[in-house]
């Protein structure tokens, strides 16, 4: 499927051999303005689905963070390209999986362990840094493969309150 | 990005007219945040009571304006929920001086409210 550039499109999969959970795929182009518009095509989505308010920051935060780091990182400088977020909803938690083409992310553990050193005083405040913490804070089970020429992340939000059931 | 500044007894408030400072306007924002830096008075304060999201490049550039300005004073005023956390999160809620209110008279309000 081919994105057109500016808009991102956004399918509900029909599950109907796997009753238990349903899965939202949206594919975008890796720029921040389309970032923005496939984060409210997929939280309308989930809103839809039930997913409560306030479960719903976390969500659009961590999903956030992972979406802009494809635009920034994998698709750096003129290598522009498309990334796909998949969502599928379990009992009480969201399995995500984001897939692009981009830059491997280089080997070793995923950054965002600890948050960037503090400094002294403001002026060497840290302005960098924050997105992996806070993936890292706000999920669980992240995991990164590279699988032939895709960047595909693995990871899971747990939900305070359920959705509505599948 | 809009921004809206108005001068208060002793301080700048910016009013941050934009409901969400992510990754797609956080450049713009710290620009505009420099480019007001060197006329601004001593204090400066950041009306946050329309953003209804902020993201880690959102949040750096935050951090980014308060470095241009020092050493005058960058404060926040109206973190909504949703950014509040994030500064929690992140511990920079220990680094600003965060404010649930304007911490100085509104003058506009004062005035409204002896006109009625």
């Amino acid at each position: 499927m081919q994105a057109d550039p500016y808009t991102a499109e956004m399918v509900e999969t029909d599950c109907s051999d796997h009753a238990d959970w349903r899965e939202l795929r949206i594919l975008f182009p890796a720029q921040h303005l389309a970032v923005r518009d496939a984060l409210h095509s997929i939280m309308g989505g989930l809103g839809d689905m039930g997913l409560r308010e306030a479960d719903a920051i976390q969500v659009e935060l961590a999903l956030a963070e992972a979406m802009n780091n494809v635009c920034e990182h994998a698709y750096a400088g003129d290598n522009l390209g498309t990334a796909e977020l998949r969502v599928r909803q379990r009992r009480d938690r969201l399995d995500c999986m984001l897939v692009d083409s981009g830059h491997p992310i280089p080997a070793g553990d995923l950054p965002g362990k600890g948050l960037p050193p503090m400094g002294t005083d403001v002026r060497n405040l840290p302005e960098g840094g924050f997105g992996w913490y806070i993936i890292r804070t706000l999920t669980s089970g992240l995991g990164y493969t590279r699988d032939g020429p895709r960047n595909v992340l693995r990871f899971s939000l747990d939900l305070d309150q359920k959705m509505r059931p599948v | 990005m809009e921004l809206k500044l108005e001068q208060m007894d002793d301080a700048l408030l910016v009013r941050v007219l934009e409901q969400r400072l992510d990754a797609a306007v956080a450049v713009q924002f710290k620009d505009a945040m420099r480019d007001l830096a060197p006329s601004a008075p001593p204090r400066v304060i950041l009306d946050l009571a329309s953003v209804r999201f902020l993201d880690s490049s959102g949040l750096g550039a935050v951090i980014g304006a308060m470095k241009a300005l020092a050493p005058k004073r960058l404060e926040l005023a109206h973190l909504t929920p949703n950014v509040r956390k994030v500064f929690e999160l992140t511990h920079m809620n220990r680094i600003f001086t965060i404010h649930p209110v304007l911490p100085v008279a509104d003058r506009e309000t004062l005035d409204h409210r002896h006109a009625g």
